[in-house]
């Protein structure tokens, strides 16, 4: 991997600061007068999501990160890994608890969801925009509240919970939109 | 990839442009300030943080030949002029300055900067004002801050106790390496840009006078504050003017250059040539007081836009560089 100095630092560029890859996000090139050039950049660092500001003099310089964004199949957990597979190669990784976080909740079995991965590993997932997911537990909701007022919550058969229109009912399939978290429709069969 | 052969901004923002240098133009000639163009190939100003673009003539037997450097600012040959006689001048055109890129620098940019002779620095910061109402950023009440107060008001620092190390402990959390101790300007300049910078958002005009010795540049130093005779003019946060009581004396001027000279050396900056020609004009030049102007980010402040970009009818040659 080569260097890369601020006046390269791109949106989307990855590299590596304390040890950690990183995607720029902004970079803002700042410079008073008479004085010295500096950038403002912020970071997310892909592990954590976490986003970072730092602020460089012009001309420093960072390592690039071996980052790659693919897709692969998501396949299944067995309690302590996710696994995942590149539907090219059949070559499998897996993934534990922590790196999939929250992002848990809209892992279905066969979807092909965003993989970044560095070094060879897996550090985050991106699941689909839209996953369709089973209600497991809802109330009935109200008969003949056609006003859609807020709706109601309903677990689905992976743990999310989302707000949902009073009339879906328990068991039927509902597509949800993974950026938001919110129902976007019923799936009919 | 197609090839991107646009122009790059609104043919509004090309129209606003016109009307602004016309306006500019009416009011110096209403003034009677003398319209003058100078070279934009010669020598290099000294700045350690500005760097000049070289030209090179390749000829078969010289085939790095240096011709010469394009203009970051007319400073020195407006100079030259005013040394010569040509009385109050103003010059309205491209300068150019490598590696600067961001939503308020470009490669290559418009300066207006102008000189009067025989006035004081109170007087020129009323013409600028004036300049400002008059291309129609609003006639708003400006607002006056030395630069000591302007650390004092809005990053709660008191300049005149805070040491070097206090300085830079107040910067370190923003750096990402620390690639060695900041002088006591940088840290200034960091402060300014995180700290300061961001509350004179609020302020529609704010006048900064009154700036640290060590920022002097071109600019007196008053003998009794211990201050550089030199403003700048913000407009909602953003460095818009930066103007000077011109210093005249040859000797001093030459001491502040052989000192940017070492410090290029020392940060392995190009290596560059004493301006010997504006060294030898200074003693002939008249007491004067100069300032220069973004043009670009003005015509910014009077369209609203967001990027230099969005006022530049071309831009992806120098940004892409």
């Amino acid at each position: 991997m080569g260097s890369y100095s601020t006046n390269e630092f791109k949106p989307g560029l990855k590299v590596m600061l304390d040890g950690e890859p990183c995607s720029i996000l902004e970079n803002e090139y700042v410079k008073p007068g008479k004085g010295q050039a500096f950038n403002r950049v912020k970071l997310k660092v892909l592990k954590t999501g976490r986003v970072w500001e730092k602020t460089f003099r012009s001309g420093e310089k960072l390592e690039g990160a071996d980052v790659m964004d693919t897709e692969m199949q998501y396949l299944y957990n067995d309690g302590e890994f996710f696994h995942f597979m590149d539907e090219a190669t059949f070559d499998q990784k897996q993934v534990d608890n922590d790196t999939v976080g929250e992002n848990a909740k809209w892992l279905v079995e066969q979807d092909v969801c965003g993989v970044t991965l560095f070094n060879g590993e897996i550090i985050a997932i991106t699941p689909p925009n839209f996953v369709e997911l089973e209600i497991v537990e809802t109330d009935p909701g109200l008969k003949g509240d056609t006003a859609g007022t807020g709706g109601k919550p309903a677990t689905l058969s992976t743990g999310a919970v989302v707000r949902i229109p009073l009339f879906v009912q328990q068991g039927e399939i509902i597509r949800v939109d993974t950026r938001t978290g919110e129902y976007a429709s019923r799936v009919k069969d | 990839m197609p090839v991107n052969w646009q122009a790059s901004c609104e043919l509004e923002a090309i129209q606003a442009r016109a009307t602004l240098n016309e306006k500019i133009r009416a009011f110096f000639q209403a003034r009677q300030v003398l319209e003058v163009e100078t070279p934009l190939i010669g020598e290099p100003v000294t700045d350690v943080f500005i760097e000049s673009f070289s030209v090179y003539f390749p000829s078969s037997s010289e085939p790095s030949k240096l011709h010469g450097f394009l203009q970051s600012s007319p400073e020195y040959y407006l100079k030259r002029l005013l040394a010569s006689g040509a009385g109050d001048i103003y010059q309205l055109g491209k300068v150019f300055r490598a590696e600067e890129s961001g939503r308020f620098h470009s490669g290559e940019f418009t300066m207006l900067e102008w000189y009067r002779v025989g006035w004081s620095l109170a007087q020129l910061i009323n013409e600028v004002l004036a300049l400002l109402d008059t291309v129609g950023l609003g006639a708003q009440e400006a607002q006056h801050f030395r630069y000591d107060e302007l650390f004092k008001q809005f990053a709660q620092l008191d300049l005149s106790t805070s040491s070097l190390s206090a300085l830079q402990a107040r910067c370190q959390p923003w750096l990402a390496n620390d690639t060695g101790a900041l002088d006591r300007d940088s840290c200034l300049d960091l402060i300014m840009t995180h700290e300061v910078e961001p509350k004179l958002s609020d302020i529609s005009i704010a006048v900064v006078t009154d700036f640290p010795a060590s920022q002097a540049a071109l600019a007196k130093i008053d003998p009794e504050r211990q201050t550089a005779c030199r403003f700048e003019v913000y407009v909602n946060g953003v460095e818009l003017a930066n103007g000077y009581d011109e210093l005249q004396d040859a000797q001093q001027l030459r001491a502040r250059f052989e000192q940017n000279l070492k410090k290029r050396e020392q940060t392995q900056k190009v290596a560059l040539p004493m301006p010997e020609a504006l060294l030898a004009a200074l003693p002939h030049m008249p007491a004067c007081v100069g300032v220069a102007l973004g043009v670009d980010r003005l015509l910014m402040a009077l369209t609203q836009k967001a990027h230099i970009q969005d006022v530049l009818s071309f831009s992806h040659y120098l940004n892409e560089y």
